[in-house]
């Protein structure tokens, strides 16, 4: 390694200097989105102001369908995700699983009723 | 409006004559004290929360706007240590960005301390699928088994037995590779970075469903050390793995983006 040239670049690949550029998606996205250091989000702001920390989370919640298909789900177990992000997302989870379980019960009304209607002798019978 | 990328010591950066960012705008640099802010103007009625929303929530501009984002910051990182900023830090003006700069002097300070002269490298590990060589494969076909070759392929309930205790064995395999696999490379990024931070695997939907990664790790790495820890992890371990189903890959130079967060952090 001490063979290569000093070089004025901070980095140490030569002929390659400066992060990669051809980097996958996931890589690039799960840096900068989630990395780096957030300025401001503390910040008192009024109404033409953006408050930072809120944006940045808004974010997330609204490309998690975008960038989960590029692979990265760090928001479903991040803790630093807002409160109301987390809220959302379950919320939207058990939208989902009712829609889901709704649809099942459609599908099988009569093989329900039945089935408990045929079990029940049966179970009597057991006890007997 | 102004979308900020990064902050480092105010140094003339040319390379940022060469990227184009987010806008028509140039790029430039604001001065806040002992700090320089990479900033841009944007149009703000594409900046807005409800635009922003609309616009990274479809995959194409989600991409163009995460890889302009990171050409600014690689670009003023060719001149000198930045902090990166997350994407979308967006102030109303000037005087609303100096404020927030200013505000964090100190621990931005700190921080381009501490990453001066180191580089993120990432480091992934993938298992793939048993090759032929795999003792599952190898049992399935061997001769002196107690089932005659094929079998394995039946439909009887002992055929259908032996195929689950089959998978079991090559599962178990699997993960006792990957825990001795991931242990090594673990192990050699830390004899040569000087921090490293797992960050959240990456699906299928990235890796395709033959290759699982089982690590995804950022290593803070020296200058100079780069080489050294590229091949450190990617050499060959017939021992640990003499299937060859495990592929190691290493991303980098990376301007220490997932450093830069844990410094401000630890000052506080």
């Amino acid at each position: 390694m001490s063979a290569l040239p000093a070089a004025a670049d901070p980095y140490d690949f030569p002929g390659d200097p400066g992060p990669p550029r051809t980097a996958n998606l996931a890589d690039i996205l799960e840096r900068v989105l989630d990395k780096g250091i957030v300025i401001a989000g503390d910040i008192r702001i009024d109404l033409l102001d953006i408050e930072l920390l809120t944006i940045r989370l808004r974010l997330f919640v609204s490309s998690v369908d975008t960038a989960k298909r590029a692979g990265i789900d760090w928001w479903e177990t991040d803790p630093s995700l807002s409160g109301r992000a987390a809220r959302d997302a379950l919320a939207e989870e058990n939208r989902m699983l009712r829609e889901r379980i709704a649809e099942v019960e459609a599908e099988l009304p009569t093989a329900t009723t039945s089935g408990r209607r045929a079990a029940s002798p049966t179970g009597e019978r057991r006890g007997r | 409006m102004l979308h900020a990328f990064a902050v480092c010591r105010p140094l003339p950066l040319p390379h940022l004559a060469e990227v184009g960012g987010l806008s028509s705008a140039p790029v430039r640099t604001l001065r806040v004290g002992e700090l320089a802010l990479v900033v841009q103007e944007v149009p703000a009625e594409s900046f807005t929360e409800e635009a922003l929303r609309e616009r990274l929530s479809v995959r194409a501009e989600l991409e163009r706007c995460a890889r302009a984002h990171h050409e600014v910051v690689a670009a003023a990182a060719r001149s000198t240590t930045v902090v990166p900023l997350p994407m979308a830090t967006v102030h109303a003006g000037a005087a609303r960005a100096r404020a927030a700069v200013a505000e964090r002097a100190g621990p931005l300070l700190a921080a381009l301390d501490r990453l001066e002269g180191r580089a993120e490298w990432g480091v992934k590990v993938y298992i793939g699928p048993p090759g032929p060589g795999g003792t599952a494969e190898r049992d399935r076909r061997s001769p002196t088994g107690p089932n005659p070759p094929g079998a394995a392929e039946g439909t009887g309930g002992l055929a259908y037995l032996e195929r689950l205790r089959a998978r079991r064995r090559s599962e178990e395999e699997r993960d006792s590779l990957v825990l001795r696999v991931v242990e090594r490379v673990r192990a050699e990024a830390a004899r040569v970075a000087v921090a490293t931070r797992p960050l959240r695997v990456h699906g299928v939907e990235v890796t395709g469903r033959e290759h699982r990664q089982v690590l995804n790790l950022a290593c803070l790495v020296e200058a100079g050390r780069g080489r050294e820890l590229v091949a450190r992890v990617t050499a060959p371990d017939r021992r640990t793995d003499p299937g060859a189903r495990v592929r190691v890959e290493a991303t980098g130079p990376w301007v220490p983006y997932s450093f830069a967060g844990e410094v401000v952090d630890e000052g506080r």
